[in-house]
């Protein structure tokens, strides 16, 4: 038996071995075959007219080393296995971040592992979980720069880092070892989140000799809009990002977190929450943007309900049209048509169960 | 901020079991720092019966003193409710998820739904059994029974999120 193993310390055996090797063998055989691979480095910008293609999106994993997380680890098993098996393949995956439940460098480093399985080119952003115990060093060592950019088939993407707190410093670098305390969304001595001046900097300098008419895809973890500070789906230089993206035609801000699908439209600027892999989170109680189609409360008994993954296909034009793959019910498509016209076409499916 | 760099100085020490607030002295005043949103106890200052006041007294007269006995014990086991729905610790998961990890400010547990059959369970659950259920299942911890304090905190905190909510028992 010469197949790939679980990083040392690492019991995969217990969990789900047979899913683990299942993916890991799938990886392994897509670099084999010459793709370009998990975690490829950003290539240069080159701005122009898109054709169409299609990335993938998995979110919100949570991963703990601790076999008794065994749900949230072979809920990304599955999300790998999904995005390998797509066909065609999407040209590549996005991981929106919080890989790790509170990251540690151990379950980091086990996400990290899982996802090279996937076969496509993985790009990584950074969640809030990742960067809770040092402030994302970490997530830099396994994964890069938590800020970059390329163009692919005429479509800037943009990864931003949109977890960082208000009042951490100019730099995460600085602040490395200073997030500590429960991590709960609902927990109002957290600071909200913002890009920072720093990051914006960097979004601008990112989009700087890109010209209006290019289909621009933003990805960050936070939302990049304010929603409901109570729970921190609140971005608190929202504004000031927002005008960064403004003069541009078509953008697209793909975003986690949330663990529910969300859409939002200010100005040119379409915003999607996706699926998380690990578990839902309710609707939040304010703030809920009217574009948001209405979904089934998720059932409790059933662990895969109101979890997925996501696609984005980006048209010739640009637009995007985002699909929740949800596990347990039929996937869900919100066009670019619906967000340019308010929500009048393309009217999603119906909700039977609401929240409460 | 003094308090805040205390607990990250705590939390740096003993390392990342310790990420929770303290228990004891001071966890409420903590508690109402990170949830200020809680709400009081229903304000029963109209029972009050003084020289002045022509209320029935239908308790027996109670004084100002009383009633705000009656408000501080039972807004106490609501915020011991809000620290243990929020320390993955206190209901022993393994995984590092509380009950708020999932529900924040107790969003989707709808006390007012209960009693009502649930299929899964295969009868008649109350609250409480959602709680046991949960802890076990989802967080991965300890079986809570019924007269677990925590479970009695953690029902108390449920029910004080909901206030004004209207009664739909057996509701799906």
């Amino acid at each position: 038996m010469t197949g790939p193993r679980a990083p040392r310390g690492i019991d995969v055996g217990g969990v789900d071995r047979r899913a683990f090797l299942r993916v890991v063998s799938a990886g392994v055989a897509g670099l084999c075959a010459g793709g370009t691979g998990p975690f490829a480095a950003p290539d240069a910008p080159t701005p122009g007219r898109a054709d169409a293609f299609r990335f993938a999106v998995i979110a919100d994993a949570h991963l703990s080393v601790d076999p008794r997380n065994d749900r949230a680890e072979k809920a990304l098993l599955r999300a790998v296995a999904d995005v390998n098996a797509m066909d065609p393949q999407p040209d590549f995956v996005v991981f929106g971040g919080d890989l790790a439940r509170d990251g540690r460098k151990d379950a980091l480093a086990f996400g990290a592992r899982i996802l090279k399985a996937v076969k496509a080119p993985v790009r990584m952003v950074v969640g809030d979980h990742d960067r809770h115990l040092d402030g994302g060093v970490a997530w830099r060592a396994l994964f890069g720069d938590d800020a970059y950019a390329w163009t692919h088939k005429g479509v800037r993407f943009v990864v931003v880092n949109g977890v960082r707190r208000v009042g951490e410093g100019a730099s995460s670098a600085t602040r490395d070892g200073a997030i500590q305390g429960p991590l709960h969304a609902d927990d109002r001595r957290w600071a909200a989140f913002e890009v920072g001046e720093e990051g914006r900097a960097r979004l601008a300098a990112h989009l700087s000799g890109v010209t209006k008419e290019t289909p621009v895809v933003v990805l960050s973890h936070g939302p990049l809009y304010k929603l409901h500070r109570g729970w921190n789906l609140w971005t608190e230089d929202a504004e000031t990002v927002q005008a960064i993206l403004a003069p541009f035609d078509r953008v697209t801000v793909v975003h986690a977190h949330a663990h529910q699908p969300l859409a939002h439209r200010i100005g040119r600027i379409d915003f999607h929450g996706m699926l998380a892999t690990a578990f839902p989170l309710p609707r939040p109680p304010e703030g809920v943007p009217p574009l948001t189609f209405p979904i089934d409360r998720p059932n409790p008994f059933n662990p895969a309900d109101g979890c997925g993954i996501g696609w984005v296909r980006i048209a010739a034009d640009g637009t995007a049209d985002v699909t929740h793959a949800w596990w347990n019910r039929e996937p869900t498509t919100v066009t670019g048509r619906r967000m340019r016209s308010g929500g009048v076409e393309d009217p999603p499916p119906r909700a039977r169960r609401s929240s409460y | 901020m003094a308090t805040k760099a205390c607990l990250i100085a705590v939390s740096i020490v003993v390392g990342v079991s310790a990420t929770q607030w303290p228990t004891g002295a001071g966890a409420d005043a903590e508690t109402r720092r990170a949830f200020p949103s809680i709400p009081k106890p229903h304000d029963n200052r109209d029972v009050v019966v003084d020289g002045n006041s022509t209320a029935p007294g239908s308790y027996g007269g109670y004084s100002a003193t009383d009633v705000a006995a009656w408000e501080r014990e039972t807004y106490k086991l609501v915020l011991e409710g809000a620290r243990v729905f929020h320390d993955a610790n206190a209901i022993g998961s393994g995984i590092g998820m509380s009950c708020g990890t999932c529900h924040p400010d107790g969003a989707g547990t709808h006390p007012e739904t209960y009693p009502k059959y649930q299929v899964q369970i295969g009868r008649a659950a109350l609250l409480r059994d959602m709680i046991d259920w949960c802890s076990r299942q989802s967080a991965r911890g300890a079986a809570l029974g019924a007269d677990d304090p925590r479970t009695r905190a953690l029902e108390a905190y449920l029910t004080a999120q909901r206030q004004g909510a209207t009664i739909r028992y057996g509701k799906h």
